[in-house]
């Protein structure tokens, strides 16, 4: 016998348990004990994605691939089955149950999940239980009817399931039913969280939160049926995420994250947080009732003395902000478009995010009592037309902090840039930490002009891209641009501009997951890779030495 | 419990060969069948305890491990840098056979740390890699006929999507 399977079953399945579930998986061909090991491993995950049980949108009308879906569904189904048969046979414990499928049938498959849910309910051991059903039409090739009538019943056998400590439901769940025959107690629960799922009413939420004192994280989202929350009474509640309301008041003393989501525009969401006064993390997206004033930030960090991090998205803003705490660590703006210019006077600020676009001129943020060590970073999502002016104007306040710049550039973007003014005046070059670049530009003219913009605008120390959002053409043209520091020709002396790639001293390379080491590695992957074939999800970072 | 103070009172332990080792009371606190010996006995214990699972050698690099990450835990500045790296160089260090008898004596001895790091280590091999990889890292035998090993492959399809080739 080997050093390694003999080992006592509970030892190896802890390590199974600390591998990704694909890996864990595939353990069970390595032999027969460790088949063995696998088949008591009590984390069962069953992921219709993936297993590979979906249908592009794009073949929903070919009866073959249709065909050839049903037969996955039914494999899929088959083989939750068996598993959950064998181990309610053998009695092996169950620690988790997560269930994933995209293609609900409200009408065939609620007797199985039924069955399921029995099985697992019945496991003395279960702790995590996560549900989430959804029905995509063409998958089945014609449409249902999305009312509740044909939600998924969670029936009564969860609610024997003590032990649980995580329950997760998403999807056309509704659960007003059971909530309303029976007195629902999860004394262990610490995680729940419930997404587009059918509730019913209110009282069903109190009701359910009641029963469940020992919650600790709780993300309530969309839920159908459901427009207001009162979150009170849970003593062991740190985080709370809550999305879809008009309501919300959140009374609990030991909340420290709260993130309030509302995309709904037309109805306001009324706030009541205050009582939270230990809160460390609030994030606000798109809450419209929400004014962010200088009046509004001064009350906020009076309400909240222990709030370290804030982020707004799209938010209402005053044009002008004034952000003043000395316990500030993060502070993030993310597409709050009103804003033209805040001043950061935070003397503990970590990290700052600022997130913009190419549609509305970016805010002159400055900081004043901060360190130089704060991390900034800029994100912009770039369509249509790239301006590296409005760009360096923007970092004008920022520098010499350590600068993260993130362009999201789309194809057909337009660049302006105007070599007018770099080739007569002295810029000074940003120096930068790092450039992350997504370049979606396919035509060669346009790939050269962005490099060229790029790096007579920014020295970055590390340049990073990801294969999966560059286009090839504009990944080969940074590859030779940045093999042109080795030659020895200035074959710009006679202009007054130089070229930029002449004040690069050394470039190396690192590719995470790690297999390329030097240009030469890079361009040989860019010519194995096929035409029109999806490039790999691959990181490569060029760390740059300049002059 | 006597009013001396933990830090200065010794344990010592008795391995399965007799050697006897001395050991601080706030490490043998990280032992936790050693730790319920001594919550059970009435008197202080003063004769050393037996460990009849373990030998000198486990019990040896264990306690070069507690007592390493307690100095590194006292030095809060460098603490998870320099514990990181001598992680790393305790798992380098390590042939297949002392990496299962030390997770064996560290199941035994309940030495929850320890145990959680050995099993990360193993994971850490298997994590990304192929079936054959696998088996050749830990010599562990294919006792599957061909046949049966590809119907179990076919079986388990979603599994091998996206495996690298080492």
């Amino acid at each position: 016998m080997d050093k390694i399977s003999d080992l006592p079953k509970m030892i190896l399945h802890d390590i199974l348990s600390r591998l990704p579930y694909k890996d864990a998986a595939r353990t069970s061909v390595l032999s027969k004990a460790w088949h063995e090991t696998w088949s008591s491993f009590p984390i069962l995950v069953f992921h219709g994605f993936d297993r590979g049980v979906f249908l592009h949108s794009g073949d929903s009308k070919d009866p073959l691939k249709i065909q050839d879906h049903r037969r996955k569904v039914n494999s899929f189904l088959n083989s939750v089955d068996r598993t959950l048969v064998r181990f309610h046979h053998h009695g092996f414990a169950i620690k988790e149950f997560s269930l994933s499928m995209m293609f609900f049938h409200p009408q065939f498959m609620p007797h199985r999940v039924d069955r399921w849910m029995k099985i697992v309910g019945e496991s003395s051991s279960i702790k995590v239980l996560k549900l989430e059903l959804k029905v995509v039409e063409h998958r089945f090739g014609f449409k249902f009817n999305y009312t509740v009538d044909n939600y998924y019943c969670l029936p009564s056998d969860v609610v024997k399931a003590k032990s649980l400590t995580e329950l997760k439901l998403s999807g056309k769940i509704r659960v007003d039913k059971l909530f309303a025959n029976h007195r629902i107690r999860f004394p262990l629960l610490r995680i729940l969280s419930l997404i587009d799922v059918y509730l019913g009413h209110e009282q069903a939420m109190e009701d359910l939160i009641s029963g469940c004192p020992m919650i600790e994280d709780l993300k309530l989202e969309n839920c159908v049926g459901l427009e207001n929350v009162k979150v009170h009474d849970l003593p062991k509640l740190k985080s709370a995420k809550l999305s879809g309301f008009h309501e919300i008041d959140v009374d609990v003393l030991s909340l420290e994250f709260l993130q309030i989501t509302n995309h709904d525009t037309e109805f306001p969401c009324d706030i009541n947080i205050d009582k939270c006064r230990n809160l460390k993390v609030l994030l606000l997206e798109a809450v419209s009732s929400v004014f962010v004033s200088n009046q509004w930030l001064l009350e906020l960090f009076d309400k909240f003395p222990f709030l370290e991090r804030l982020e707004l998205c799209c938010c209402i803003t005053s044009e002008s902000l004034m952000i003043s705490s000395s316990r500030l660590k993060v502070l993030s703006f993310q597409a709050c478009f009103e804003l033209k210019e805040a001043k950061i006077d935070a003397p503990n600020l970590e990290s700052c995010r600022y997130f913009g676009t190419h549609r509305h001129m970016p805010a002159a943020i400055s900081f004043v009592n901060c360190s130089n060590q704060v991390e900034f970073d800029a994100v912009f999502a770039i369509e249509y037309r790239l301006d590296l002016e409005w760009i360096r104007a923007f970092f004008q306040h920022i520098e010499p902090r350590n600068v993260t710049l993130s362009l999201k550039i789309m194809k057909d973007t337009s660049i302006v840039l105007n070599e007018d003014v770099l080739q007569n005046v002295q810029v000074p070059l940003l120096r930068i930490k790092q450039l992350n670049l997504w370049a979606g530009e396919e035509t060669q003219d346009l790939c050269v002009l962005l490099i060229n913009g790029l790096f007579w605008s920014f020295r970055p120390a590390i340049v990073s891209l990801n294969l999966k959002f560059c286009s090839r053409i504009f990944v080969k043209l940074l590859l030779e641009k940045l093999r042109c520091n080795n030659k020895e020709e200035r074959c710009c002396s006679s202009s007054q501009m130089k070229c930029w790639w002449h004040d690069l001293k050394d470039v190396k390379v690192s590719s995470s997951p790690k297999k390329y080491e030097n240009l030469s590695d890079c361009e040989a992957l860019l010519d194995s890779l096929p035409i029109n074939y999806f490039s790999p999800n691959l990181q490569l970072n060029f760390e740059l030495e300049w002059d | 419990m006597s009013g001396i103070s933990d830090t200065e009172r010794m344990i010592t332990l008795k391995t399965v060969e007799g050697t006897l080792f001395d050991v601080k009371s706030s490490i043998a606190k990280d032992i936790k069948t050693v730790q319920a010996f001594i919550d059970d006995s009435d008197d202080d214990v003063t004769s050393p305890i037996p460990l009849p699972n373990v030998f000198t050698r486990e019990l040896s690099r264990i306690l070069d491990y507690l007592n390493n990450h307690h100095r590194f835990r006292s030095d809060i500045e460098k603490a998870d840098e320099e514990m990181a790296r001598y992680d790393a160089e305790f798992a380098k260090s390590m042939s297949h056979e002392e990496l299962k008898a030390l997770i064996l004596a560290a199941n035994y001895l309940n030495v929850k740390d320890l145990l959680e790091f050995l099993n990360q280590t193993v994971a850490d091999v298997i994590q990304n890699k192929s079936v054959e990889f696998v088996r050749n890292f830990f010599g562990i035998e294919n006792d599957y006929t061909p046949e049966e090993e590809e119907k179990l492959r076919n079986e388990n399809e979603w599994a091998f999507n996206g495996v690298e080739q080492d």
